[in-house]
């Protein structure tokens, strides 16, 4: 998205600096013309001036005229004049090459010209009642060196219109792809799954496409928020259900083994065994859903011993886990205490520990860490279960955390797990507002991450 | 409630599943239990308060008035001993149940031997006091610091005023000042006082300690007067 900004900023301002500059280049190249043009107009209108005072001269007065040529001169911003009297001495504030010619043209009777390279004069005998005294004016063309550096020149332009188009093209660009931004980090949260998140509100007054796409995509979170919510809810309400008939069917297998007296004792065990497996199973869904569907649990984060925590839970696991020949072992434990909800954490330190144990090959342990670390520059605890099964194809190591997401239907089914725990476990985690991720590890098997962000009290306790 | 007869005198079953209510009475009357049913709320309270029942199983999740308030209305007055059926998947409505003066719970739905074993457990705790009397060690009055129990009379005064326990909250405190400044096993505690094995994950006892330690106070030197032994389980400190 930054790319789309800088594109927008350099295509406007390419085509903006390129437009500008063309017309400015187009003006340069008709200004030396029109410049001389101008000149000619003001010329003519001074003359006109000029000759309408000389009429209220008498001729006896021709001395007279220098001064009053000089005193309208003086008002004029464009054009220098000058007034050449006959037989003067060379003067210091007149051009030598306008008195030159002022000369000229007074002995010869008649309107001269002279041009040279960066000035031109024209001179004129105004009256025929002063033949002694001719009009001189100069035109003046800029220098090649003034008009490569003077404000009024090509390169100048240039610069400015590249800094003013810059300025405006950034400034468009910005307000074009700030909105876009906006959408997209709501957005971003949004794909993060955080679904009460509506964008259109956080963009102001302003009606254009930018609202509207936030509108649909706020449309868009508020379907899924309610579908994600009635599948939900309808889990949750099956499974509720399922509940009852199933507390009365385990009384009634009771029953039957009182009636039956030993009688047909191994399909009694089996139908037990199978309602156990049910009510795990509903329970976990209960579970799942609850943590799904609450933002916070009712009930207060307790400061709580995680290192506590994770022994006990090892310890029980590694009891239940010796029949079958396979231990859990703690490798390292620091001392780590932090807030949460200690019986949610239970579960999800659990169901990993569980599911590692399930995995493990006969004679093996199941290593767990819990130690300190770093996650994207925030304190956390880290706790790692490694197991030394067979680990997870690279491609479903974000799927095992999905409810009922098998990697391998039958060997799945027979360790026994009813494909709801580790679900359980993500769901925990990140209402503790940590993260929890699986790899496999180098000599073999998976290595599930739990990482559980830290206070800054909790860091610094002990 | 401490009459001779209480161990065995009926159980009240409290739930709003008809016939759960009938299949199980059934099944606990094969066991050996009398079993009377009431299928609300607020008749079951009613029938609670009244009758001298040995225990009372509760169904957390009731139609009008639930388990939570009928256990809190109920503990007002009586300290029957309550095993509160939970909902699974509600790790929560358990430790709330124990925390509002259950004795004990089990998760629906629950195996119903597990249930009566649990029953057995309780009547075997009630018999121990009503036959204290027979037992010499039994009957004397345990003083530590200024908490005095009474076996006999299962009265816990804290200087000289009567603290309310449960009849659970009551087994645990006599263990523990009969040992005071002895650690006891949180096993020992669920083998004696619950009269059940310690299960996996199961911290029943640490809500009824933490249960006992709020409704006697700090000692008076502001101390705890039981002490968490981390990994292991309790002491009653001082003696």
């Amino acid at each position: 998205m930054r790319s789309l900004f800088v594109r927008i900023f350099i295509s406007f301002w390419i085509a903006m600096t390129l437009i500008s500059a063309g017309s400015a280049l187009i003006y340069a190249t008709q200004s030396t013309a029109r410049w001389e043009r101008w000149q000619t107009v003001h010329f003519d209108a001074f003359r006109q001036r000029v000759r309408e005072e000389l009429d209220r001269l008498d001729p006896h007065e021709a001395d007279a005229v220098p001064h009053m040529v000089e005193a309208l001169g003086k008002r004029e911003s464009v054009v220098r004049v000058f007034a050449v009297a006959e037989g003067e001495p060379p003067r210091s504030d007149i051009p030598i090459g306008a008195q030159n010619l002022g000369g000229k043209a007074i002995a010869a009777g008649k309107a001269l010209q002279e041009r040279g390279e960066s000035v031109a004069y024209f001179a004129e005998v105004l009256d025929p009642r002063f033949p002694g005294i001719a009009l001189v004016e100069e035109l003046s063309r800029p220098s090649p060196v003034l008009s490569f550096i003077g404000p009024d020149t090509l390169p100048f332009r240039l610069l400015v219109i590249l800094v003013v188009s810059g300025l405006v093209c950034y400034g468009l660009a910005r307000q074009l792809t700030r909105r876009l931004l906006e959408i997209r980090r709501a957005s971003r949260r949004l794909a993060e799954g955080d679904l009460a998140v509506r964008i259109a509100p956080q963009l102001g007054e302003l009606d254009d496409e930018a609202t509207a796409l936030a509108r649909d995509l706020d449309q868009m979170a508020e379907r899924i928020d309610a579908l994600l919510g009635a599948q939900q809810r309808l889990l949750r309400d099956v499974s509720h259900e399922l509940r009852s008939p199933l507390a009365r069917l385990t009384i009634a297998l009771e029953l039957a083994r009182q009636e039956a007296k030993g009688e047909a004792g191994e399909y009694h065990d089996r139908i037990a065994r199978e309602a156990e497996l049910l009510s795990r199973l509903i329970g976990e869904i209960l579970t799942l859903t609850r943590l799904e569907g609450e933002a916070k649990p009712q009930r207060q984060a307790d400061a709580l011993d995680l290192s506590e925590l994770v022994r006990e839970v090892a310890e029980d696991a590694d009891f239940e886990a010796r029949p079958s020949q396979r231990r859990v072992e703690v490798i390292s434990g620091d001392r780590i205490t932090l807030l949460g909800y200690g019986e949610i954490l239970r579960r999800a330190v659990e169901n990993v520990v569980r599911n590692a144990v399930r995995f493990a090959p006969v004679e093996s342990a199941v290593e767990v860490r819990l130690e300190r670390g770093l996650l994207e520059g925030r304190p956390v605890a880290r706790l790692d279960v490694r197991d030394r099964g067979p680990g997870v194809p690279d491609s479903y190591l974000k799927d095992i955390f999905q409810p009922f997401f098998r990697v391998s239907e039958s060997r799945d089914r027979r360790s026994g797990g009813t494909g709801v725990g580790l679900a359980i476990t993500e769901r925990a985690v990140r209402l503790h507002g940590g993260s929890v991720m699986a790899r496999n590890a180098d000599g073999g098997g998976l290595i599930v991450s739990i990482a559980l962000p830290l206070g800054p009290s909790d860091a610094a306790a002990l | 409630m401490e009459s001779s007869t209480l161990a065995e005198s009926p159980v009240l079953l409290i739930d709003d599943d008809e016939e759960l209510g009938s299949l199980l009475s059934r099944f606990l009357q094969k066991e050996g239990f009398e079993v009377h049913i009431e299928l609300d709320g607020s008749s079951g309270l009613e029938r609670a308060r009244g009758g001298a029942f040995c225990a009372v199983i509760l169904d957390v999740m009731m139609p009008g008035m639930n388990g939570f308030d009928l256990l809190r209305e109920l503990r007002r007055t009586s300290n029957v001993p309550v095993v509160m059926l939970t909902a699974r998947g509600q790790d929560v409505d358990r430790i709330v149940g124990l925390e509002m003066g259950a004795d004990d719970y089990l998760a629906k739905p629950f195996n119903p031997r597990e249930l009566a074993a649990r029953l057995r457990a309780i009547q075997r705790r009630v018999r121990q006091v009503s036959a204290a009397p027979l037992a010499p060690e039994g009957k004397r009055v345990l003083v530590v610091g200024d908490v005095e129990l009474n076996p006999r009379a299962r009265v816990v005064k804290r200087a000289g005023d009567e603290v309310v326990l449960t009849s659970v909250e009551f087994a645990l405190l006599e263990i523990l000042m009969r040992a005071a400044g002895h650690i006891v096993s949180r096993e020992d505690l669920s083998n004696q006082g619950l009269g059940r094995r310690l299960s996996q994950s199961d911290r029943s006892i640490d809500v009824h300690v933490s249960n006992l330690r709020r409704k006697l106070g700090a000692s008076p030197d502001g101390g705890d007067r039981i002490k968490t032994v981390r990994g292991f389980g309790y002491q009653y400190t001082g003696a």
